[in-house]
């Protein structure tokens, strides 16, 4: 005996249900996924772009130099309009005729107009020609001293 | 075939059942085979994703470059939010190869100084690092 077309009514719908289901469940997790991930990496941008405004709006005055027993003094302010950490100062100088560079870190925090006096940073030991001083940022920005001859 | 007139009608619902089972179990088939397809894209989307975010996360500076009779000394910042590997120097776009020792990792918040072995003669340098992640940074030194 043959099934009349009657009793197959019906499949049809839930075959075409079940495959609209599964094409709008992908469709929307595509759309879920996109958008997730976009927004995580426009985040980050935003992040970076700020990071990179601030250090532009870094600036840092070094003066006074003073030469003591295997350590520099200076004086440092903070002309920038946002606040500096000072991470590292590299210090080149001249011995037997050629330049070298000696690092240290400082760690030393400024405000925005803050002055500080007498920030330590450890060299070799005297006699040694100083030449230059780099200060290094923790926002990666460097400020040259150029040491002139005395 | 004779029927007997009790069992008239039950084909049809065999049949029906039957039919909505596979057509049940070819969907749920289908399905574990998108969800797979779709879940294994998904995590090379996040991966390639994730990639492109460390990329922007990573920023080195070059601080300082130093020649002497010894050889040139780059040093390098890393201000970023990740941490950094130098691969590749370039001298005038000339690749400098690096040992796997002075393969270079640049942690967060740390200033390294990159020792090379080269000799240069006067003139004016263009200094090219790139790191692991491909972003390249460059300065310029006079010898």
């Amino acid at each position: 005996m043959r099934p009349s077309l009657k009793s197959k009514r019906g499949q049809a719908g839930i075959v075409s249900a079940i495959i609209i289901l599964i094409a709008l469940f992908t469709f929307i997790s595509i759309i879920y996924t996109s958008y997730d991930l976009t927004s995580q990496y426009e985040e980050v941008r935003q992040k970076v772009s700020q990071l990179e405004i601030e250090r532009l709006e870094e600036n840092l005055i070094i003066e006074k130099i003073g030469l003591g027993l295997g350590v520099i003094h200076i004086n440092v302010t903070n002309t920038g309009s946002v606040p500096i950490l000072i991470k590292y100062a590299i210090v080149v100088y001249k011995e037997k005729g050629e330049l070298r560079l000696v690092t240290d870190e400082l760690n030393v925090y400024l405000n925005v107009g803050e002055r500080i006096i007498n920030v330590k940073i450890d060299v070799p030991p005297p006699p040694i020609d100083l030449k230059y001083i780099i200060l290094v940022t923790s926002r990666g920005r460097s400020f040259i001293k150029v040491i002139e001859a005395t | 075939m004779v029927l007997r007139r009790d069992r008239l009608g039950l084909s049809e619902i065999i049949s029906a059942l039957l039919l909505t089972v596979i057509v049940m179990g070819a969907m749920s088939v289908l399905y574990l085979l998108m969800s797979t397809y779709y879940s294994e894209h998904k995590s090379l989307l996040y991966l390639t994703y994730a990639l492109s975010i460390e990329k922007v996360k990573e920023r080195l500076t070059i601080a300082y470059t130093l020649y002497n009779s010894t050889g040139l000394y780059i040093c390098i910042y890393n201000y970023g939010y990740v941490s950094a590997k130098i691969v590749s120097v370039y001298i005038n776009e000339s690749l400098i190869s690096l040992s796997s020792k002075s393969l270079l990792r640049v942690p967060i918040g740390k200033l390294v100084v990159l020792h090379l072995n080269v000799t240069l003669d006067p003139g004016i340098y263009l200094i090219k690092i790139i790191s692991d992640r491909g972003n390249e940074y460059e300065t310029f030194i006079k010898i």
